[in-house]
């Protein structure tokens, strides 16, 4: 079978895993960034509760992802909870980072003028510490968002989405002609997911950071 | 989760932690060099009354003795072991070179190639090379240095260039060579930074090595393998939450390392 | 003397952690319409006392009075939307532009979009911005002295029947500085603002107040007076080292010259000599072959104070500065014997009989 071959055979497939991959790269960016730019609004004034914070993500991400899906079937079981939810808890270090950093760095007069103009704490939070924070958050998730490219792959072992399906399809036959085509396309396709991911980051800088503040 | 008990739950913040000052310490060191071994000590007890306290069948009971679990372990420690050490004779001088003038026009290209590397699936090169090269677990070692040779690399070109450019100079307008300025000046004021990321490198070992067992290199990922192969969830839990202590621990090995290597100054 | 504005009473506020209070008991009423300057050593208080009057720092306890309304317990926010605040690093929103930043408080006050947008021209306006050039600017754009007007607008925009300034133009450079405190002079004849003004600079406090407050440790009042009654009557040593050693020179800049100031041109044979043309005087004739050096007389019509005399007489090398009246006809001399005796008087160590206290003490609006 040759490679045109076997890509016509499986086109619908992979292109399911391709957007699967995509997909929960995506989400669980987007449920990650949700819980940790939250964490750390709440917690970037106190020592404490911040170093307890940053202490928990740092030993999510240190924790293998194998490993962590492994004890996580034993309570989601198979498919896409488990890879959802471990994916979600790997991109919290950098989000949380980022955002207590971004946070609190806005200037100190800035923030003087919005008390001084009557702006409550909610009003000055939305309306002038979050955006100017905005780009240090959007490199936090975005550097979150790389990382899960190529860990989901590993979460086809516990019959997760994405294109780590056709890296396991390959292991699983290997001797058979199409065994180097499946890893290859699935390692390639992953590749190819974290360019996307870097332009989708890139298009969403331009978009969402006021010309104000974008070198 | 056992594991992710952070050693400021055990000591509250902002209560007087005794501090030795003149030793060459930051200050707290001993606390924190104490705290996460007690926590990892008690997770694995707790592993380990956990899994006592289960019914376990024959399967179950002939995986997890302790031979075979001790074996796995040391399996996992020769595959990162192995591959870190040559990921660290690889990546520093290949740091180092890059940095140097002549191959400055370099060093952006090897960090765009370092940001497409960081989306290579570490899972899709272990099972490439398998598939290509063979089974067995120095293709493995291969697959490993590759998939965590780029924090190594990345972190000693940012060690190297975070150096001022006055400094180096002053250095050399002393009298010192280049090699000198190297051994002396560069990279004593790098290694906190290389250190980091070797750290993250290790770390990133540990994870990756489990994949091996999918092609029949052993270690911890192994019990994993089983686990999930004969839908055994006892195994899978004992194989995953035994690479997580042992990512742990070697992430806090480096880190204290990293503490004590780091110049006082800095 | 106008109607108080802003009272404070009693004003007491301790920091935790300190068993020395920051400000103590203090009493200020602040005359609406008036720029009154906080000054003192660092640490005093200034700031502090600057800051409770919107409340961005709490007093311990104490009462503030704007217009006749307790403010200290209503709600802070309310407060500072009605308050304006101008401090020396502006504090521009820098992801918002020009206009965004010039209408905030409009926007924290709910103001329909069409109004804040006309407001926020008016407001460029009146700093001296044009609005279709800088409307549409983030402030990155925009030098140092244009972001302070700015802060000056944003603040201005509410039309708040107070302001508070700390150091509004401590951070630009000297020359952009004197620009700006001109023009906010000018800016204050128009929009009569009662204004707390924070300063280190004496300089700038001389030149800007209606009334100075000179304020000693936690705050307590050492003199409230105008300018030239804290230069001329300093209250204590205290003052008077604060004011510093060249307070005599700052002097000559607060006395006016009147026609009581005035004496006769010397007597002809004893030295120079006045020169005229077409009963005009224009120079002087120096006597030991210096010869003839020429003049701009100072006229009486455009205020001159005694620093211009002093000017006079050091740069033409003569003996008195000459005075003339509109149609430049001679109307008396200054000579040094005036200029020394003010600056004798206003350090204070002197007699102060020989002084014309008449014009530095006037009604402080020179």
């Amino acid at each position: 079978m040759s490679y045109e071959e076997y890509l016509g055979y499986f086109q619908e497939g992979l292109l399911r895993q391709f957007g699967d991959h995509l997909a929960v790269v995506l989400l669980s960016t987007l449920l990650g960034s949700i819980v940790g730019v939250s964490a750390g609004i709440l917690v970037r004034h106190q020592p404490g509760p911040r170093e307890i914070v940053l202490k928990v993500a740092g030993t999510m991400l240190t924790i293998p992802s194998l490993a962590l899906y492994a004890v996580l079937i034993g309570i989601l079981g198979l498919g896409w909870p488990p890879v959802l939810l471990a994916l979600t808890a790997y991109s919290l270090l950098p989000i949380i980072q980022n955002t207590i950093v971004g946070l609190n760095s806005v200037s100190a007069p800035v923030l003087e003028a919005a008390r001084g103009i009557g702006m409550g704490d909610k009003v000055r939070l939305v309306r002038v510490e979050l955006p100017l924070a905005w780009p240090v958050i959007l490199v936090g998730i975005r550097t979150a968002a790389i990382i899960l490219v190529s860990t989901a792959a590993l979460g086809a072992v516990v019959r997760g989405p994405g294109l780590g399906n056709a890296i396991y399809a390959g292991l699983n036959s290997i001797g058979s002609s199409v065994a180097l085509y499946q890893v290859l396309t699935g390692v390639g396709g992953v590749v190819v997911v974290g360019l996307l991911l870097n332009a989708i980051f890139f298009a969403l800088a331009r978009l969402t950071i006021p010309r104000g503040i974008r070198d | 989760m056992a594991t992710a008990q952070p050693d400021a739950l055990l000591i509250p913040p902002g209560a007087p932690v005794p501090t030795r000052v003149g030793t060459g310490l930051r200050p707290g060191f001993t606390r924190r060099l104490v705290t996460t071994p007690i926590v990892l000590a008690l997770s694995l007890l707790a592993l380990y009354l956990w899994v006592q306290s289960r019914d376990l069948d024959i399967v179950e009971d002939r995986t997890l003795t302790q031979g075979q679990v001790l074996k796995a372990l040391a399996q996992h420690l020769q595959l990162v072991g192995l591959s870190s050490l040559a990921v660290l004779a690889i990546a520093v001088p290949l740091g180092i070179l890059v940095t140097r003038k002549s191959f400055r026009h370099a060093s952006p290209v090897t960090i765009a190639i370092a940001s497409v590397g960081q989306t290579i699936p570490s899972f899709g090169v272990i099972v490439l090379f398998a598939l290509t090269l063979g089974f067995g677990s120095r293709y493995v070692i291969y697959a490993l240095i590759l998939s965590t040779v780029l924090p190594v690399l990345s972190n000693t070109i940012a060690g190297l260039q975070q150096i001022e450019p006055a400094l180096k100079e002053a250095a050399s307008g002393v009298g010192m060579t280049p090699l000198q300025v190297l051994t002396r000046i560069e990279l004593p004021l790098a290694v906190p930074v290389l250190l980091a990321g070797l750290r993250t490198s290790i770390v990133l070992n540990v994870g990756t090595a489990t994949v091996a067992a999918f092609t029949g290199a052993g270690g911890l990922g192994s019990l994993i393998v089983t686990g999930l192969v004969q839908n055994r969830d006892v195994i899978t839990v004992v194989g995953g939450a035994l690479t997580a202590i042992l990512a742990l621990a070697l992430d806090h090995l480096t880190r204290m390392t990293q503490e004590l290597l780091t110049p006082r100054g800095l | 003397m106008t109607e108080t504005l802003i009272r404070l009473e009693q004003l007491n506020k301790t920091y935790p952690g300190h068993s020395v209070p920051a400000v103590e008991r203090l009493d200020l009423s602040i005359p609406d319409g008036e720029i009154v300057m906080f000054i003192g050593p660092s640490g005093c208080g200034k700031t502090t006392t600057m800051k409770m009057i919107n409340r961005l720092i709490e007093p311990s306890s104490g009462r503030i009075v704007i217009a006749g309304e307790d403010v200290t317990s209503i709600d802070p926010n309310e407060l500072r939307r009605r308050v304006g605040y101008v401090i020396q690093q502006v504090g521009l929103f820098p992801h918002v532009r020009v206009s965004g930043n010039v209408g905030a408080v409009l926007r924290l006050l709910k103001w329909p979009s069409d109004k804040i947008a006309r407001r926020v021209d008016e407001m460029l306006d009146l700093v001296g911005l044009d609005p279709s050039q800088y409307r549409d600017s983030y402030p990155k754009q925009l030098s140092g002295g244009q972001q302070q007007r700015v802060g000056v607008a944003r603040a201005l925009a509410a039309d708040p029947p107070v302001m508070l300034m700390d150091e509004p133009f401590g951070s630009v450079d000297p020359i952009t500085r004197e620009h700006l405190q001109d023009e906010f002079l000018r800016l204050q004849q128009e929009i009569r603002k009662t204004i707390v003004f924070v300063t280190h600079d004496i300089t700038e406090a001389l030149r800007m107040g209606d009334r100075i407050a000179i304020l000693g440790e936690r705050s307590r009042v050492e003199q409230y007076d105008t300018p030239p009654n804290v230069v001329a009557r300093p209250s204590s040593d205290f003052v008077a080292n604060f004011i510093g050693t060249n307070a005599g020179l700052r002097a000559l800049t607060l006395m006016p010259i009147d026609r009581q100031t005035l004496v006769p041109p010397p007597a002809e044979r004893e030295g120079p000599r006045l020169v005229y043309d077409e009963d005009r005087p224009v120079g002087w004739h120096l006597s030991d072959g210096l010869g003839t050096t020429r003049i701009q007389p100072l006229r009486l019509s455009a205020q001159p104070v005694l620093a211009d005399a002093l000017n006079q007489i050091v740069s033409s090398q003569a003996p008195a500065a000459v005075v003339v009246d509109d149609d430049g006809q001679l109307l008396g001399c200054v000579d040094m014997s005036a200029v020394q005796a003010a600056v004798r008087g206003a350090a204070g160590n002197g007699d102060r009989s020989d002084v014309q206290m008449e014009a530095a003490s006037g009604d402080g609006s020179a």
